[in-house]
């Protein structure tokens, strides 16, 4: 039996879609059976994200509709060995399809794939209900920003009234430079205030846009501190001990000198 | 904070550090968020409040403030009120209930 993680976070535009994308590429990476599902339905991306939009024929709603089999629905990531994709249905809304339905789906799912991750929809209503319905673990994302922290809090809450207690926490476009300044809240400031285990940490970063351009997650970039932070999530998540990155860390001979006067 | 963080507050001492207010107003913003405290119970926990102290004082009803406030990890209701005067008949009315307590305490060892 593999395990349902969903990705979620309350607020939209935080980055649930890109964490999925590139988590579910990592698992990938390290040899796992991964299958990557998208419950935002009506608004559907992570095919985008993963550059799979033109391979889609049948969806998540028509499975549950027994409009195919869910063997039918899965679009194979050519790339990779492992990978696979259950999109969403773009032209249906989150009513098409029930948490009965989407824990059915999942359970299915956890039976041939080592990791089921489910790309939650923003929002609290019946597109999130579903989409955490046949979770075993939550994964939260949040920006160090006030209001995307304050919309995690209250995913948290409602995670642990639907019985999904001990959600992990990923800080997503940190931007070290603002944090030094004093004009960001911290990693500590947050796990502080969210009070749930961190899971990573992720630096702001424009080429995470240039990888959503190509239809490759950043995971794949092994230049990047992104792809960095994204692999040791992934190793994280299938229980290794990993230490945090420094973001800090100096890029270039004059990164290295100003740091080396501390400045 | 770095070396020239330390030397950029000498130059500007008076600039804010955004990051530490955002802290400090998301915690006392989710004090309320996961107490489940509606804006309408807390005026009404406001007005019940306000009934008390006006027993006891007069009060400047335009300058009061009924809030939760998170101080490390507790929750703190702090009510700020301006009290314009203490009431001239207050001892009389603790006096009477003084009395009442006494003779029903009487009363009671009577019995």
């Amino acid at each position: 039996m593999g395990e349902v993680i969903v990705i979620t976070s309350g607020k939209g535009g935080v980055g649930k879609t890109t964490c999925t994308a590139s988590l579910g590429t990592g698992f990938a990476l390290m040899g796992k059976r991964t299958v990557i599902v998208d419950a935002d339905i009506g608004l559907r991306n992570l095919d985008v994200v993963m550059g799979l939009e033109n391979r889609i024929v049948y969806d998540l709603v028509d499975v549950a509709e027994g409009h195919c089999r869910l063997k039918q629905a899965l679009v194979k990531d050519k790339r990779f060995e492992n990978l696979y994709l259950l999109p969403a249905a773009q032209t249906r809304d989150k009513t098409a399809i029930t948490p009965e339905q989407m824990t059915e789906i999942a359970q299915q799912l956890a039976e041939d794939f080592d990791y089921v991750l489910i790309d939650c929809p923003a929002g609290i209503e019946g597109g999130f209900k579903n989409a955490i319905a046949g979770a075993d673990r939550a994964v939260v994302v949040t920006n160090p920003e006030m209001s995307s922290v304050r919309d995690a809090d209250r995913i948290v809450g409602l995670l642990e009234s639907e019985g999904k207690a001990n959600p992990l926490l990923i800080i997503n476009r940190l931007r070290p430079h603002m944090v030094n300044k004093g004009d960001m809240m911290t990693v500590d400031d947050i796990c502080d205030i969210l009070a749930i285990k961190l899971i990573g940490i992720i630096p702001e970063d424009e080429y995470i846009i240039i990888a959503t351009n190509k239809g490759e997650p950043a995971v794949l970039n092994d230049d990047k501190l992104v792809g960095k932070a994204y692999r040791n999530i992934v190793r994280r998540l299938m229980g290794e001990e990993i230490e945090f990155l420094d973001l800090d860390a100096p890029t270039g001979f004059f990164g290295k000198l100003k740091r080396a006067f501390g400045v | 904070m770095d070396i020239l963080q330390v030397f950029k507050d000498w130059l500007a001492p008076n600039k804010e550090h955004t990051g530490s207010t955002a802290k400090n107003r998301l915690k006392s913003m989710l004090v309320i968020d996961r107490s489940n405290v509606s804006p309408e119970l807390m005026n009404d926990i406001k007005d019940d409040i306000i009934k008390v102290y006006q027993k006891y004082f007069e009060l400047n009803d335009e300058d009061m403030e009924v809030k939760f406030d998170n101080n490390q990890n507790t929750v703190i209701l702090t009510t700020s009120i301006s009290v314009l005067r203490v009431k001239r008949n207050i001892d009389a009315a603790n006096s009477k209930d003084d009395n009442d307590y006494k003779r029903n305490n009487a009363n009671r060892q009577k019995r």
